[in-house]
């Protein structure tokens, strides 16, 4: 049992005062350098990050033992860690974590383009002692993550549909955990990318907008499977190049009809990202951020992951999507109004009124139900019936049809849309249409956007 | 981890190194301008090897560097104790010199070191010199709070090694980080 423990000490680890990483040579030549970063693993092991091959690499693998020092900046305590190395990593979930937090480093210090992370070197911390402070006593903590994590977890149960679950999921992070911008994504698992269900603290919503797998600390974290988090904003993870890039992926000069904006704050300096899990894979992801750096610590990825747990196991459980609870007002329409909707098969978007409103399985979705009503004049829908459907080629897991039904359903109150969904009974979407429709089908051929 | 505005680069500390026509200390390791760096008010890293051929990390204050070349570390003793025992005997030394605002560093080594109590001289150098590195970490965007606390010592606390560095390294990180400083 190493006292104190790792994780008592994290603040140290979150590369706010550079380390002090000793090493000797088979002879005893001993070597000293800074580092950017110690990373805390867990409470018997940190891993440091392996950047350049150098003296100090060839000690650790010649003698597999470092001594570093290392400083709560918020006490000035110095702790010292005797390390045996263990292994490196160079890929993969704690890869990935090392090397967000690095790129914050490194923009925070003026380094980008030098700090690049070649391994995370894990080591065993054989002793841990303090070797002076603490020189001020620690800031009184903001808030009590424990208490904000069990009364989200009892909130979050009271959810009785899956729209709601996301808006009580960013309510209790406003009023519990007083984080002001937090949008929930849902994994497309047929697209590997992530689409935006609920947001918060945004001067737009940004539902329906996408992030690919692998972009910034909402795709990485989904990807890998675990929290990304930065303290310092990296070019390396801004969404505003991530989108300038997928758009030049596309060979695309300005953005397309059909690409809703990502939501985020201009100028972020603090990001975190948690996946939500639902049966073992990776189903959404909870992201927050903050115009202050190091808004969120060690402590706040616990407390969050927490409520991402939650949310997940709920997420799993059958919520419907379209549910009692108040949903957001419906506009008031002129009766009987002409409604033009034209879909596009290439992509399943979907246009009313000339209005980009969605596209993608909620795209399909939509034009089955609107295209069914045309034809029949049917207006109650099963979920059942939905899931079932081929031409919508919905994956297997339920929440899937769940969260697009609150995507569509979400898109057309923003859009002001004159068709709304409501519910009709368990497990039963009723199409409400104040008017005529007039239906427009472009097949695959001519399907090329020019809107 | 303070901002550089012009990140230095070991490239250009080796070329420096290469070019240098000036006066040199220590056999050539040092030269003038690298002394005057070392005691200039910046962080100032140590490290040893105790009988186990484990490393032992240590914390410096400041630095004065005689007309030989011989380079005088002044530390808090109470938490360097393992490392100043390493020293007494007989282990190697490594000290390493870092300027937050450039990332400037450079590795000093040598095989003997001694220990000394305080002469007249090495507290002022120490005050003043952690009053400059505060004023940097200050500047570089920690707060006055960490910054004093950071550089804070008590003259009774002191302690000093010496040693006649053998060789030099250039540690600013980037491409040919560690290699010797050489003419």
């Amino acid at each position: 049992m190493i006292e104190p423990s790792l994780d008592v000490i994290r603040n140290c680890f979150e590369g706010v005062v550079p380390a002090i990483l000793a090493t000797c040579d088979g002879d005893g030549v001993p070597n000293v350098s800074l580092v950017s970063q110690v990373h805390y693993v867990d409470c018997e092991r940190v891993a440091l990050s392996y950047q350049f091959f150098n003296k100090t690499r060839r000690n650790i693998l010649s003698t597999g033992m470092a001594s570093v020092s290392v400083m709560d900046p918020e006490t000035v305590t110095d702790y010292r860690l005797d390390l045996f190395y263990e292994e490196t990593q160079s890929e993969g979930p704690l890869f990935e974590i090392m090397k967000a937090k690095l790129a914050g480093i490194a923009s925070h210090s003026g380094m980008e383009g030098v700090f690049q992370l070649l391994g995370a070197d894990i080591f065993h911390v054989r002793s841990v002692s303090v070797a002076s402070g603490p020189v001020t006593a620690p800031p009184d903590a903001p808030r009590n993550l424990l208490s904000a994590v069990r009364r989200s977890w009892h909130e979050l149960g009271e959810a009785r549909e899956l729209g709601a679950l996301f808006d009580r999921t960013l309510d209790c992070l406003g009023r519990y955990f007083s984080i002001e911008h937090a949008i929930i994504l849902v994994r497309d698992g047929t697209a590997e990318r992530l689409y935006t269900v609920a947001s918060m603290g945004y001067a737009r919503s940004g539902i329906g907008s996408e992030i690919a797998l692998g972009h910034g600390v909402i795709g990485v974290a989904a990807r890998e499977g675990v929290p990304i988090r930065i303290g310092h904003m990296s070019a390396d993870y801004s969404y505003g190049a991530t989108l300038r890039d997928q758009a030049l992926d596309h060979g695309l000069g300005a953005p397309e009809a059909t690409q809703i904006p990502y939501p985020g704050l201009p100028a972020p300096e603090s990001q975190i990202a948690v996946p939500v899990m639902v049966g073992g894979r990776t189903a959404g992801v909870l992201f927050a951020e903050s115009p202050e750096p190091m808004r969120f610590r060690y402590d706040d990825e616990d407390a969050l992951s927490l409520v991402a747990a939650r949310l997940g196991e709920l997420m799993g459980s059958g919520l419907e999507a379209v549910g009692a609870e108040p949903g957001p007002s419906r506009p008031s329409v002129a009766a009987a109004q002409a409604i033009h909707i034209r879909h596009y098969a290439a992509d399943n978007s979907v246009f009313v009124d000339h209005d980009y409103l969605i596209k993608g399985v909620a795209g399909a979705i939509f034009w089955k139900l609107v295209a069914e009503y045309d034809l029949t004049g049917r207006t109650e829908f099963t979920n059942r019936e939905l899931r079932l459907d081929p031409a919508l080629r919905l994956p297997e897991f339920a929440e899937n049809l769940e969260a697009r039904l609150v995507l569509l359903q979400r898109r057309l109150c923003e859009r002001d849309c004159p068709i709304r969904l409501e519910k009709a009974g368990r497990g039963r979407l009723r199409l409400c249409v104040p008017g005529t429709l007039s239906l427009e089908d472009i097949p695959v051929a001519g399907g090329k956007l020019t809107a | 981890m303070p901002r550089a505005d012009q990140p230095s680069s070991p490239s250009e500390e080796l070329a420096e190194r290469r070019g240098w026509k000036g006066e040199t200390l220590a056999n050539g390791v040092l030269t003038t301008e690298l002394a005057e760096f070392c005691q200039s008010g910046i962080s100032v890293v140590l490290a040893s090897c105790d009988g186990g051929g484990r490393p032992v990390v240590a914390r410096g204050l400041a630095c004065r560097i005689d007309a030989d070349g011989r380079v005088r570390v002044m530390l808090r003793e109470e938490p360097n104790l393992p490392f100043l025992k390493a020293i007494a005997a007989g282990a190697s030394v490594a000290a390493t010199f870092t300027k937050p605002h450039s990332h400037r560093s450079i590795q000093l080594k040598g095989t003997h070191a001694e220990i000394f109590r305080p002469a007249p001289l090495d507290g002022p150098a120490a005050f003043m010199q952690t009053s400059a590195f505060r004023d940097e970490l200050v500047s570089v965007g920690h707060s006055e709070a960490f910054s004093a606390g950071y550089t804070h010592f008590e003259p009774h606390e002191l302690a000093a090694i010496e040693f006649l560095p053998e060789s030099a390294f250039v540690q600013t990180p980037g491409p040919s980080a560690g290699s010797a400083l050489a003419p």
